[in-house]
């Protein structure tokens, strides 16, 4: 394991270098003003996103997991620009998310999608399945009513929903059901890019695993590149290639899923692991030993000064409030954001 | 031989609805020992969170068609409104399902608190009641320490500040405790729980599983976990009842059940579950059953893969396959199912020959059909 103390831009700019990435997102804020008082004037703001860098190889998973509150939903937003970031790129295919005007990012929406967490509210309900489906391809000018009607039915197949379903209502349809419109309509038009925002959290397990299975073979099929929002870290050893561990608007953990799952490098990551419930002996093996973290997530306009993690931190030390750790690289860019791996602190090298 | 806390038989529950009839529970039996936590295992829309709410007496719109429910050798189904009132709370206790909204948003949590511990068992009051302790307040200062006391218990860091707190002011793990302490405060004998924990993050949830884990140890207090999640029932609990559209369909002690599942849906359930060293199943396919309109014999049978026509045609009472593991299937031959069939034939309800006059083909013929399911 080498120790290098490099920063994550670095890093990034290392990976940079390499032409297969579809997803590049360079030091990504979004930042919501706080209001108080009857005058509501600015009192702060709420660092939901607060410089994050990543990359997503074509065709690849990247899955993105955190706690309730840790920003993760926001970043996939405005990775999209469905909220316009404070600062920051997001380059998809080499194209500036970013710098398009209005009347670009409209065009260029096809090539980026996302399919929403909670598949009820996401869908309206006055719209039949055919008409939810059609939307994106209407507003793109794809063929003619027939030709459109093709489509849907062959996203239809794609997603094992009956043709005839095309006339139901949202209301008609179970959860697991509703979510297959959900993604049918994500992928209508062929995107390269589709954030995934916990689309199985809402659903039961035999049902998400269905979904799973629908997403996975999507992608096979078609290319397609998945950020895979999620809290559900099991759900992530199974379906992404790279995982990132999002705390309080920072990543503090990038790795191989292979390598984050058998050595997280980071507490933080180290603990949400061991809080996993399993259902078999090897699974038991597999996870860390269980351990307690303190209180919950802090309020995220009172982040702790240097790491914000230290606050709940089993290892914390002195300086770890003074100033944020950078990524320290380990193996075959797997990162950590923690004073532990840096030789002038580390003495327990068994943590 | 352990003591039976509560037991209930043969629970038959419907709702009217708009569309007719719904059946929801069909026949659920299952036992609890005094000092034993239990699970209710299923997923959405199967029944448990009825299940126990006709345990608790709070289903108005339900009607109750057959069944007892004997809580420490009494049918509770069989007791005066006032009777049930009197136990809820005090014997019977519950976690209800979602911290966010089981908590009244206008009350503080000590307002909450000390009204438990005032009230308990007092069905109506009367304006004077109130008006009496409005003006006495004589021993609130005995109900407050009490009621930190237990903020304490539940490790809360600042009992006192919460204590005085609203909802609102509270996260979620900390309403989440919240709840356990006003479902412990009157020391109840039997605990329902239900999803404690499905609301909170993952590290949160751990750590207040945990928690529980150790108070109802202290207490030896039996309880009930409702969950749709194997892998915390598999943590909480030693014995697993897996529920499926209104029905028990096998129970196991928790060891076992993860051993060697055997009815197919807890198999299809248990494959769905991703893992972390075997990857994750193909789920099961199509959806619960319309209960208003339910399948005559087995409910899971247009699911299973395993179906053969018998399933749609005889129900699939429930066998002992080994001296504490009963499944509801076809699949699985058993001679102990003798109780239950006795129950139907009561009932009326055609659910064909016994087992035990099939002749002695009974003895190889399900073997067969046993491994047949096993190996595929």
């Amino acid at each position: 394991m080498s120790l290098t103390d490099s920063t994550s831009e670095e890093i990034t700019q290392e990976v940079h270098e390499k032409s297969d990435q579809m997803v590049q997102v360079e030091g990504l804020k979004k930042h919501f003003p706080t209001y108080k008082g009857l005058l509501r004037k600015r009192a702060g703001e709420v660092r939901a996103v607060d410089g994050v860098s990543l990359t997503i190889g074509e065709g690849q998973t990247f899955g993105l997991v955190g706690e309730s509150g840790s920003g993760k939903t926001t970043m996939g937003r405005t990775m999209l620009r469905l909220t316009e970031p404070t600062a920051g790129s997001v380059k998809i295919d080499g194209q500036d998310v970013v710098d398009l005007s209005e009347g670009e990012l409209k065009q260029f929406r096809q090539n980026m999608q996302i399919v929403h967490q909670d598949p009820t509210s996401s869908l309206n309900p006055r719209h039949r399945v055919k008409t939810i489906i059609e939307a994106p391809l209407k507003i793109h000018n794809y063929g003619n009513a027939k030709e459109r009607i093709n489509r849907i039915e062959e996203l239809l197949d794609m997603v094992d929903l009956p043709r005839e379903y095309m006339y139901r209502y949202p209301g008609q349809l179970s959860g697991g059901q509703k979510q297959r419109v959900g993604i049918a309509r994500a992928v209508a038009l062929n995107p390269k890019f589709v954030v995934l925002d916990e689309p199985t959290s809402a659903l039961d397990v035999s049902v998400q695993a269905r979904i799973v299975d629908i997403l996975q073979r999507i992608q096979k099929e078609y290319g397609i590149t998945y950020l895979f929002i999620t809290h559900d870290l099991s759900l992530l050893r199974n379906v992404a290639d790279r995982i990132g561990v999002m705390y309080l608007g920072r990543l503090v953990e990038v790795g191989d899923v292979q390598s984050v799952f058998s050595r997280p490098e980071h507490p933080y990551s180290r603990a949400l692991l061991s809080a996993i419930s399993t259902v078999n002996k090897a699974d038991e093996q597999a996870k860390p030993e269980q351990q307690k973290l303190d209180g919950e997530i802090p309020d995220p306009r009172e982040k702790p000064s240097g790491c914000a993690f230290r606050s709940r931190c089993p290892h914390a030390f002195d300086a770890c409030s003074d100033e944020e750790p950078s990524m320290y690289e380990m193996d075959d860019g797997h990162v950590a954001r923690c004073y532990l791996h840096d030789d002038r602190y580390r003495e327990d090298p068994d943590w | 031989m352990p003591e039976t806390l509560l037991e209930v038989r043969n629970l038959h529950v419907q709702f009217d609805t708009y569309d007719g009839v719904a059946e929801v529970i069909n026949g659920v039996d299952f036992k609890l020992n005094r000092g034993e936590t239990a699970a209710l295992v299923g997923e959405t829309g199967c029944g448990k969170s009825v299940t126990v709410k006709s345990i608790m007496g709070l289903l108005p719109g339900a009607d109750i068609t057959a069944g007892e429910i004997i809580y420490k050798g009494q049918d509770l189904l069989e007791l005066s409104d006032a009777e049930r009132h009197a136990r809820r709370g005090q014997e019977i206790s519950m976690i209800m399902q979602d911290p966010m909204t089981s908590l009244n948003p206008v009350l503080t949590v000590g307002e909450q608190m000390t009204d438990v511990l005032k009230w308990q068992g007092e069905r109506r009051l009367s304006i004077t009641d109130w008006i009496q302790d409005k003006v006495s307040r004589k021993s609130d200062a005995d109900y407050r320490e009490r009621a930190i006391e237990m903020l304490a218990d539940v490790e809360i860091s600042a009992p006192e500040r919460v204590f005085s707190s609203y909802p609102v002011e509270l996260s979620g793990g900390m309403r989440q405790r919240v709840l356990i302490a006003i479902a412990l405060l009157s020391e109840p004998n039997f605990l329902i729980a239900d999803e404690p924990g499905t609301a909170l993050d993952v590290t949160t949830e751990a750590k207040v599983l945990d928690l529980l884990d150790e108070l109802v140890e202290d207490r030896n207090t039996s309880v009930l976990y409702i969950t749709h999640d194997l892998g915390v029932a598999r943590e909480v609990s030693e014995f697993i009842n897996v529920m499926y559209a209104g029905e028990i369909v096998e129970q196991a002690p928790t060891a076992e059940l993860f051993d060697n599942p055997e009815h197919p849906y807890t198999r299809g359930l248990l494959e769905s579950i991703p893992t972390l060293s075997s990857g994750i199943g193909g789920g099961i396919e199509g959806h619960l059953p319309d209960y208003t309109d339910p399948p005559a014999a087995c409910r899971f049978a247009d699911r299973c893969p395993y179906a053969e026509p018998k399933c749609s045609e005889v129900v699939p009472y429930p066998r002992k396959t080994s001296d504490d593991h009963t499944v509801s299937c076809h699949l699985f031959d058993g001679e102990n199912a003798y109780d239950r069939h006795q129950a139907l034939v009561r009932e009326n309800v055609n659910i064909g020959s016994p087992p035990w006059q099939g002749g002695s083909e009974d003895e190889t013929e399900p073997d067969v059909v046993a491994d047949g399911g096993n190996s595929k």
